[in-house]
């Protein structure tokens, strides 16, 4: 008789062979269908994430990887036994030339990946797509994101401030020349071609960081993989290449701006100014007020905006009093029930109106252009 | 797991190369799996044709709970299943001969070339009761957990574990009579 054991291998270890020719055809009939089905495809869905990523605790990590790196595989190898007592500020050191990098973002939530970027960096200019159809292009001055629908969400200075490189921004400060902290710590193991490095949060950030866990090429001392596990379970995976892939069409062409649904000008601390709202269906008008200059985290100063709408149907949406602007910038926002349900509409249902308002000065001082783009997301949407 | 991650994020973003490495990767499975469900080639040649077909033509409704692989299986299982049900309705009805005429006549050539260890296998699995053959194969060939093949067949774990040691001692006895 046969051990049960056996069986199992026996199912388990069948293999078939194909029709080659067959094969191909088959292919042929499913690739013809998809191209089909790409020609009818509408826009995707568009998914709640500015929410998202206001609230995530890993805001700083998912700012900074809109940067990608620059890198070029001109290195020098690092052979022999002695590569177990390669220090963490000869990466550092390396990742200096890196003049292209090609990226892989992943964000988990639970036990699945709940965003996904792929990214391009090359000569100072980054480009980052995401798994929304949303995209955000970087100029090095200014970085503009487009959501799925071609509409420009957010626009602030590039998230390279001061000369800061894609490593020194998205390693939080681990891939940095002036950081000395961990410049003399060596692999925690190494592989027959990667180098481990294992670095502890630093106070600033062990709130939330559990660790961050980098790979290391062995001959090229590049990053290749870097993980940061939260205290919470979810971790943030990035995945690196260095040599040249294919790059999208759009790199670096940016989107045009499509025209703002409403603007109007606004005076700081005066009074509520209603802006005609066209081309965004349900909605008619924004009110709109700007007051309390005020000194931000990063040293500049930003203005408050409150923002409400109101519809055809003369609803007057709840007031988002969050929003703080610098000049020159636009940001996602939003009202409704995605919001936290504040909001009554008439008909019961689920509404919210995701607006992203841009702040434009003009030549008289406390007065600027404030231009909304804004629709109206239902849940078939 | 990544590597399948990054498969599907690129085919919603429209790459073909990422539906024909998908293709690739998993159309023997597939077609091992529904061979060795229907002990029919012809019939499991035409659903990983269908299942793929259809993959591709709503990749952007695509919304994975576990993996790719489980997915494509259990779009194997819910089609066979459809065919188990129509053939049974066409036996009542009299129609299977014609329909497997029809069948093998629309593909002369095969897609599977049958080896004979295979060919005893799918003989001695089709003379287990279904839902323990479908325990077996998804769980061995499939690689599916016993907690998804019980959310498939909207049992408990422990029934599908009882189905799959039962339906292993049935095919130890069947194997072991044919030797």
């Amino acid at each position: 008789m046969r051990p049960a054991e056996n069986i199992e291998k026996l199912v388990k270890n069948i293999n078939i062979d194909t029709n080659a020719k067959i094969d191909e055809e088959v292919l042929g009939e499913v690739v013809k269908a998809f191209e089909k089905s790409k020609s009818k495809k509408t826009s995707a869905t568009e998914q709640n994430i500015w929410r998202i990523i206001m609230k995530s605790p890993i805001t700083k990590l998912a700012a900074a990887a809109v940067i990608i790196i620059a890198v070029s595989l001109g290195v020098n190898l690092v052979t022999g036994p002695d590569v177990a007592s390669v220090v963490w500020g000869d990466v550092v050191t390396h990742t200096g030339d890196v003049d292209y990098v090609h990226m892989y973002y992943f964000k988990s939530r639970g036990n699945e990946f709940f965003r996904q970027f792929e990214g391009w960096h090359a000569h100072g200019k980054t480009l980052l797509r995401g798994d929304n159809g949303d995209a955000t292009y970087d100029d090095g001055r200014i970085s503009q994101r487009f959501n799925t629908y071609g509409m420009l969400t957010d626009r602030k200075p590039s998230v390279f401030p001061n000369g800061q490189t894609f490593l020194e921004s998205f390693s939080i400060g681990l891939l940095s020349e002036k950081n000395q902290q961990f410049n003399e710590q060596i692999p925690a193991s190494v592989g027959a071609d990667f180098l481990i490095y294992t670095f502890d949060p630093r106070p600033s950030e062990s709130d939330w960081m559990k660790s961050i866990v980098i790979m290391v090429g062995r001959n090229s001392l590049l990053p290749i993989q870097m993980k940061c596990c939260q205290k919470n379970g979810d971790y943030d995976l990035l995945i690196f290449d260095y040599e040249a892939p294919e790059q999208p069409t759009e790199f670096f062409e940016l989107p045009v701006i499509d025209p703002a649904n409403g603007a109007g000008k606004v005076l700081l601390d005066g009074e509520d100014v209603m802006i005609d709202i066209t081309g965004a269906p349900d909605l008619k008008t924004a009110v709109v007020r700007l007051h309390s200059e005020s000194v931000d985290n990063a040293g500049g100063v930003s203005l408050s905006l409150d923002v409400a709408f109101i519809t055809e149907d003369g609803f007057r949406s709840g007031t988002n009093t969050v929003i703080r602007l610098r000049a020159d910038e636009a940001c996602r926002c939003g009202v409704g029930s995605a919001s936290g349900g504040l909001d009554e509409w008439p008909d019961g249902k689920y509404r919210n109106i995701r607006f992203s308002p841009w702040l434009k000065p003009t030549d008289t001082e406390d007065t600027y252009i404030v231009e909304i783009r804004c629709r109206v997301i239902t849940k078939t949407d | 797991m990544i590597e399948d991650k990054l498969l599907i994020w690129r085919l919603k973003l429209g790459s073909t190369d990422a539906l024909c490495r998908i293709y690739k990767k998993y159309k023997d499975n597939l077609l091992r799996l529904a061979s060795a469900l229907l002990n029919d080639t012809s019939a499991a040649e035409d659903i990983v044709h269908d299942c793929f077909v259809s993959f591709a033509q709503s990749p952007e409704k695509l919304k994975l709970n576990g993996s790719l692989k489980s997915y494509l299986a259990t779009c194997v299982v819910n089609r066979v299943r459809n065919t188990n049900k129509t053939r049974q309705r066409q036996e009542t009805a009299g129609l299977n001969e014609a329909e497997s005429t029809l069948s093998s006549s629309k593909r002369p050539e095969q897609w599977i070339i049958y080896n004979e260890q295979l060919r005893q296998l799918n003989d001695a699995l089709a003379q287990l009761p279904e839902q323990q053959r479908e325990v077996i194969i998804l769980h061995l060939q499939g690689e599916m957990k016993f907690k998804a093949i019980a959310e498939l067949q909207g049992v408990s774990i422990n029934t599908i574990q009882s189905r799959h040691r039962y339906g292993l001692d049935k095919l130890r006895s069947i194997l072991d009579s044919e030797v």
